[in-house]
């Protein structure tokens, strides 16, 4: 990949951004709205859970089951070029059919690879398992590239244990994961 | 003696900084590895969030009078190369855990500062590079009072996406960014911290101290946590720095333990200062339980150790130390092994016997020779070893070992 002709891109694309407003337009919802132009990879942050290895099948048990250890990835990007830092938050919903909490959820932190010059970003502490009802609701901190770092791409690898209540019934349990990621806050 | 002590350093956010959209040179960007394998590129959707004068990720900014009503410029768009639906929203922020911005979800009732926001949820569907500009309001009440307020504005998948490898999860992509308002006036800094509480678990324990921001203005608390156990010896000290604490805002500390100190009480002391404003609180010192059983025997222990002077016993130069490192449980990597010596109790120098070693399963021999820097001299000599094992993402650093080894050396 050639970062330098990204970053040309993005800066390339931030020009044409104001310079051509007002060029089209479009019906886009309920309302006509003008549209502009978005480079691709333009000076932009992106997250995405790029893996998470399958849990596994589980008997009915009147115990609790901890699931063996799964490896979920968060990819994470700054294409900003300014290094001035970005975090990323993980939350996620309690499971259905039958709800048990996702506190039952645990994370651990891992490795971070990348492949930028810049200072790798720092990993928050482990979000601990059960008892953590304050940790994936309304959710932790699991990845922050302080201000001068994080400029480039960026992949975490997170342990996944799940514990499984004593008294769950069978069935096929889903969760939805909300990864977030911003830039800079107050 | 050298006390057993857990050092821990909270790493949290702290990312001030609104900066001028200046993108970098190439020169820093050179692609390497700097660890193992390397990701060979991003994943996910990419879109676009931010003010129209900022950079993407980035926050809005309003300083405005009780009854004004201010106009700002939010730019969303596709940056990816696939047609992509994305759903936008405003809702209340949220102070995370150990503190920084978050957002509650669509379905979540707005409250105060997010209502005074006229940004309307909507989908829309955008092309590969297009994007809009879209134009919103910030009324603030004729009543507000003056000081900071925060509220969200998200962008995210309009629907879940599946994630590789897994049919139990599917995720949502989002972005979302803050519109700070501060409203004119005097203002107050005060922050109050709460009962503690140390919550137990089988994967790691932690401390949790609820941080209830009083004032009218942001505090981002930092300082020291100590546990010191019943016979006066800190057991653990962490460094803290939390992100931020926004005003009228409530969060927890949280500061995660080591499962070997459960089943006693501690003296818990908290010690906090704010540094923008200087304002401080504290917790204790004060009586804490961490329930729990006693931890079963530790995997690593010393199971042999001499230190022999030479050459002569009674007017030593140097002194042999050999240690049998025995452990029955996990591998543990980055371990330091320290050996601390006492001249008539007072500490004269930890003595570093071995770094960053692999402590693997079974025994591990380590043979030293020690001089004291300044030389034997008259007295009783004795000595500790402690290992220290360091975890890196957390920059956490656990004492796995920290035992009195039986010699002593008497110098007449």
């Amino acid at each position: 990949m050639n970062l330098f002709k990204k970053i040309t891109t993005g800066a390339l694309a931030l020009t044409l951004s104001v310079g051509l407003v007002g060029s089209a337009f479009a019906a886009t919802g309920d309302v006509a709205v003008e549209v502009i132009p978005i480079a691709n990879n333009g000076n932009v942050l992106t997250v995405a859970i790029s893996q998470l290895t399958d849990l596994g099948d589980y008997q009915y048990s009147l115990t609790d089951q901890p699931t063996s250890p799964g490896l979920l990835k968060i990819d994470a990007a700054d294409y900003r070029g300014t290094a001035d830092g970005w975090k990323v938050t993980l939350s996620g919903t309690d499971f259905i059919p039958v709800l048990f909490t996702v506190d039952n959820l645990g994370l651990t932190a891992g490795t971070v690879r990348t492949i930028s010059t810049s200072a790798l970003p720092s990993e928050a502490a482990p979000v601990s398992s059960s008892a953590a009802d304050v940790m994936l609701a309304p959710g932790s901190t699991v990845l922050t590239a302080p201000t001068g770092t994080g400029a480039g791409i960026y992949q975490a690898d997170y342990q996944v244990d799940l514990n499984i209540p004593g008294g769950t019934l069978v069935g096929q349990y889903t969760s939805t994961l909300t990864v977030t990621i911003s830039g800079n806050t107050p | 003696m050298q006390h057993r002590k857990h050092i821990l350093t909270v790493l949290l956010l702290g990312m001030l900084l609104i900066g001028t959209l200046v993108p970098s040179t190439a020169a820093s960007q050179t692609p390497s590895a700097s660890d193992t394998a390397t990701p060979a590129a991003d994943a996910g959707p990419q879109f676009v969030l931010r003010p129209i004068d900022g950079q993407d990720g980035g926050y809005f900014t309003v300083e405005a009078k009780p009854g004004t009503t201010t106009e700002l410029v939010a730019v969303l768009g596709n940056a990816g190369t696939e047609p992509i639906d994305l759903r936008t929203f405003s809702s209340d922020a949220v102070v995370l855990v150990n503190g920084g911005f978050g957002v509650k979800e669509e379905e979540e009732e707005r409250t105060g500062p997010t209502t005074w926001i006229d940004w309307p949820a909507e989908t829309f569907t955008f092309e590969p590079g297009q994007g809009i500009e879209r134009s919103f309001t910030v009324t603030v009440p004729e009543d507000a009072e003056p000081g900071q307020y925060i509220a969200g504005i998200s962008l995210q998948t309009a629907e879940p996406i599946a994630i590789e490898g897994s049919t139990m999860f599917n995720q949502i992509i989002r972005k979302a960014v803050a519109v700070f308002i501060i409203v004119e006036g005097e203002t107050t800094t005060s922050y109050e911290l709460g009962e503690p509480q140390i919550l137990t678990s089988t994967g790691g324990s932690r401390l949790e101290v609820p941080v209830v921001n009083t004032g009218d203005v942001l505090v981002k608390p930092m300082g020291t946590v100590t546990l010191t156990n019943a016979d006066g010896d800190e057991v653990f000290s962490a460094d803290v720095a939390m992100g931020s604490v926004y005003a009228r805002m409530d969060t927890v500390l949280a500061i995660p333990l080591d499962n070997s100190l459960a089943g006693q009480e501690y003296e818990l002391s908290l010690e906090l200062v704010d540094e923008a404003s200087g304002v401080t609180a504290t917790v204790g010192p004060q009586q804490i339980l961490f329930s729990g059983d006693i931890p079963e025997e530790a995997p690593v222990q010393i199971s042999q150790a001499a230190v022999v002077p030479m050459p002569d016993a009674n007017d030593p130069v140097y002194a042999n130390v050999d240690l049998t490192i025995a452990n029955t449980g996990d591998a543990i990597s980055n371990a330091n092994v320290m050996l601390h010596v006492y001249s008539d109790g007072e500490l004269v120098e930890d003595f570093a016997l071995g770094t960053n070693m692999n402590l693997a399963n079974g025994d591990t021999q380590i043979s030293q020779r020690y001089i004291p820097a300044e030389g034997f001299s008259s007295g009783e000599w004795t000595f500790s070893i402690s290992i220290e094992s360091m975890t890196a993402q957390t920059n956490a650093t656990t004492v796995v070992v920290d035992q009195l080894l039986p010699d002593t050396i008497t110098i007449p």
